[in-house]
């Protein structure tokens, strides 16, 4: 994984009573609600389409900390995605409960689901922890279909539409489900923007980081590499259900082939490397990629090809530009200032780790 | 009785299949250190390839020694391109490549072939009354066939590892590269050789389980293979080839007796069960039941 | 036989260059040694010229440029390394870490040569059949030493073959190698960091600091340099 974006996420120096910083977070924020409301006036479709991707996008923000920060390659964030999915259709169906108020419930029991897949990674690394998140992945449509009188089985669950409805304080409307849906992702995904960042520069976040890049020196100064793993994949795993059960509620319907089989967390993964890994705009990016790529391949072809599409793509962001689009924009300015100033155009500080 | 007999051997077959499966994951896991992750799908073009040139009226046996080519091309050619490149650049990024080969080949066979269900000719009789009794049980033919195919298979390979030159360049290049290059051995080739023959066992497991198999012959047949084989794999130590059969075919055995006898398992949770073995070995026994070291590359 | 000529050879790990335009020769039969301290860059230069770093600079052997071919090609071509470290095939038995060495030779003496360096070293014959890793230093040491000579290389290199060792082992070591030399006519590049033995065996000297070569000729002018035993000799 590049270690490129050591910039990216590092704690600012303040300087008190110069309020520079914070003008510029308000800029920041002007942009983004500026840009939304301009998503929001879009066609139906691409409205949805833009929910699809904040939904993804959020979906890989919990994958980014475990495999961007932590450089811990997870497959099993498909299963994550779907306890929170399943965590939240079931609610609303049997339990009753509003859409928003099953939320809560599926980031815990994401974190639960994180942690669990996450307890291996502080015996094993690398392939073997691939493999051990593998075998999560692959078992969870299975014990959907195990467990059938809750899940409904390989049929899947379908959440009624009337119990979709917006909530009346809203100001939304029945009819109005989809733009309650846009917003209500955006502003699941900014949180999960806000959790990330300020997670990854405070001082565990560095600790989490230095014990990717040099396990050894790390766990010299003390950081506890098994505790500091299992509460990432468990932090990770809360992120990854939230988007599960927004993905719920977007869909109103849920099956274990259609939505969570491994395929599911190799788009993830492929959203994440074509973003840019341990990058904070990295997810956003990827959620575009995994909403559009297959959306432009079905239009072109009969929809078999984006599995082409999906690995061509990510082989060669692998080669061409390992640190994703993100990565590259980050590192941008500083190639362009060292390309006048010295004519090369080699960032001596980019490398790629394991 | 007579079905405990059936479910030995039904376990016995599946068993062969895996220890295939796993003996592959093996020899590539020994020459670069990573899992295959596209191993079965690599297997399952080549299978593919053969069902399709037996639709055109040529014999399964021909089809077998194409794919088998066809195999070592795609396992020597992935080598070569996607991992060796990688090779400086850490694990994380050779995964991501063989994630990637395994999406792209998964989506070419479904191109090429459609999503249909295909019933292919078996090497071995497979009509209704070939079979034997034993013990008031049905042994087909079939199944009997799998069973010596892969005991060959095993024994020319290992033969072929233990007996030969370049079998003992492929060991010395598996135990230290460094050493093997300063005899004079050219480890980058025995790597592209170790992958391609590796495919080229992938590719005869699969045109010995796709006639038998629940799937038959679709895009979801080979996968389930390569979960097995992977967990028999690392039950045996990943980098231990008889470790890999021993936990190919004692996998097979258990899984056909557990999700015959155990309800809770039942016929939904068969994957489950091999992953659960091989997170469980993983866990508390990282280097597996027979391998000697676990490569750990920080 | 071939003569193994360097000039303005450096190289490194990185960026940066680690052993810096060194020069150096070695004539068919002479046994020439390089001394100097530790992390002088004395491991650094046998791997530059058994390919396993890359190099600038020129190297040639018998004539024939030999920079920057692959490890397996050099030594292909009649440069064996007896790598620091031993580089044993701990897996494989002893006698197939020898048929290791020699599984680059097509000729019918293989069997013969492995009966000869069996005979040297007698703790390899008796151990034949167990896994190489089972062995002790020593005996590893002399395991990687037959093994190299198995290639029947015109030019052998040896990085501190006396690292870790027991004095007498080392005194054998070093007759042995001295045999070797005599019988089969094999140049030795020898590397060391304690120099008693390696002098005796020598007759051309180089020393290396902090990867450039301070001084250089041969054997009998060092031995009498006052510095030069105080710093390399231990005296
Ligand atoms: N694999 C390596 N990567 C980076 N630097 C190295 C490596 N091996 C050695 N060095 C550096 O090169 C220098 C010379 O090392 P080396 O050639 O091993 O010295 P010597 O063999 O004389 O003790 C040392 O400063 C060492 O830190
Ligand atoms: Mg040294």
């Amino acid at each position: 994984m590049p270690a490129s974006s050591m910039t990216d996420g590092a704690p600012r120096t303040r300087i008190p009573g110069v309020p520079s910083g914070q003008r510029r977070h308000v800029a920041v924020m002007v942009l983004v609600i500026a840009l939304l409301l301009l998503g929001s006036q879009a066609p139906v479709y691409r409205v949805s389409q833009l929910t699809a991707v904040f939904i993804f996008a959020l979906a890989i923000m919990g994958l980014n900390l475990v495999a961007g920060y932590g450089g811990m390659l997870s497959l099993g964030h498909s299963a994550i995605l779907g306890v929170g999915g399943y965590t939240t259709a079931i609610l609303i169906n049997d339990a009753r409960l509003t859409p928003l108020s099953t939320i809560p419930v599926a980031v815990v029991l994401g974190v639960l689901a994180g942690a669990l897949i996450g307890l291996p990674a502080s015996r094993v690394k690398g392939i073997y922890l691939a493999l051990v998140t593998l075998a999560f992945a692959v078992s969870f449509p299975e014990f959907l279909k195990r467990f059938d009188g809750l899940t409904g089985g390989a049929g899947g669950l379908i959440v009624r539409s009337r119990d979709l409805v917006p909530p009346p304080w809203s100001g939304f409307t029945r009819a109005e489900r989809g733009e309650w849906m846009y917003w209500l992702a955006a502003a699941a995904l900014l949180l999960g923007f806000a959790l990330v960042r300020s997670l990854t520069s405070s001082r565990r976040g560095l600790a989490i980081r230095a014990l990717r890049d040099h396990e050894v020196a790390a766990v010299a100064c003390g950081v506890s590499a098994a505790r500091d793993r299992v509460t990432l994949f468990a932090i990770s795993g809360g992120i990854t259900a939230g988007a599960g059960a927004l993905y719920a509620m977007y869909l109103g319907a849920l099956s274990p082939e259609s939505s969570f089989t491994v395929f599911t967390s190799i788009q993830l993964i492929t959203g994440l490397i074509i973003g840019g890994v341990a990058t904070s705009l990295g997810p956003v990016i990827g959620g575009f990629a995994v909403v559009f790529i297959p959306a432009v391949t079905t239009e072109l072809t009969n929809g078999q090809a984006y599995g082409l599409v999906f690995g061509v793509i990510l082989a060669a962001v692998v080669f061409l530009m390992p640190s994703g689009i993100a990565g590259w924009l980050n590192g941008l300015p500083k190639a362009l200032s060292v390309h006048r100033h010295r004519g090369t155009k080699h960032d001596p500080e980019r490398h790629d780790g394991g | 009785m007579t079905l405990l007999v059936e479910r030995l051997a039904d376990g016995l077959t599946n068993g062969f299949v895996y220890a295939l499966m796993a003996l592959a994951l093996v020899v590539v896991f020994r020459a670069s250190s990573t899992v295959n992750f596209a191993q079965a799908e690599m297997a399952l073009f080549t299978t593919y390839l053969a069902w399709w040139m037996t639709t055109k009226g040529a014999s399964i046996w021909l089809a077998l020694i194409a794919a088998c080519i066809v195999g070592f091309i795609i396992g020597a050619v992935t080598e070569r391109t996607l991992i060796r490149p990688m090779e400086k650049r850490g694990e994380m990024p050779t995964l991501l490549m063989l994630v990637a080969l395994f999406t792209a080949l998964n989506s070419i066979d479904g191109l090429i072939w459609g999503l249909d269900y295909h019933s292919m000719d078996g090497l071995f009789p497979g009509g209704i009354d070939d079979y034997i009794s034993v013990a008031g049980a049905r042994l087909y033919f079939e199944a009997i066939g799998v069973w010596v195919a892969a005991i060959v298979l095993l024994a020319v390979v290992f033969a072929a590892i233990n007996k030969t030159r370049l079998g003992l360049r492929m060991r010395a290049a598996a135990d230290n590269p460094t050493s093997a290059a300063l005899s004079g051995i050219n480890v980058g080739r025995i790597y592209t050789i170790g992958w391609g023959g590796a495919a080229v066992l992938g590719s005869i497991a699969g045109i010995l389980i796709a006639p038998i198999s629940a799937q038959q012959l679709s895009l979801a047949t080979m996968f389930p293979v390569l979960i097995y084989g992977s967990a028999a794999a690392i039950i045996g130590g990943l980098n231990s080839l008889g470790g890999a059969v021993i936990g190919g075919l004692s996998l097979g055995l258990a899984e056909s007796l557990l999700t015959g006898y155990v309800d809770l398992i039942g016929p939904q949770m068969h994957q489950t069960t091999a992953l659960a073995v091989m997170v469980i070995v993983l866990l508390f026994r990282p280097t597996g039941l027979f391998g000697s070291r676990l490569e750990e590359r920080v | 036989m071939s003569t193994l000529e360097v000039h303005g050879m450096s190289a490194g790990y990185g960026r940066a260059a680690v052993i810096h335009d060194i020069d150096l020769r070695v004539d068919p039969g002479q046994v020439v040694v390089i001394l100097g301290a530790n992390g002088a860059g004395k491991t650094t230069t046998m791997r530059a010229l058994s390919g396993e770093v890359p190099v600038s600079g020129s190297i040639t052997f018998g004539g024939r440029s030999i920079a920057n071919l692959r490890p397996d090609q050099i030594a292909r071509l009649g440069i064996r390394a007896v790598p620091q470290g031993r580089g044993t095939l701990t897996s494989l038995t002893v006698r197939e870490n020898l048929l290791v060495g020699a599984s680059c030779r097509a000729d019918s003496e293989v069997e013969a040569d492995i009966a000869r360096w069996m005979d040297a070293f007698p703790a390899l014959a008796r151990r034949a059949d167990q896994p190489a890793g089972t062995l002790s230093g020593g005996e590893q040491q002399m395991l990687a030493l037959a093994r190299a000579l198995l290639g029947r290389p015109q030019l052998l290199l040896c990085d501190e073959p006396s690292l870790g060792l027991a004095p007498v082992i080392v005194r054998d070591l070093f007759s042995f190698l001295s045999t070797v030399n005599a019988e089969t006519g094999t140049s030795l590049l020898l590397v060391e960091q304690n120099a008693n033995l390696a002098l005796n065996l020598a007759s051309f000297v180089y020393l290396l600091e902090v990867g450039y070569i301070v001084e250089s000729g041969p054997t009998s002018d060092f031995v009498n340099s006052d510095a030069i035993r105080r710093a390399y000799l231990g005296m």
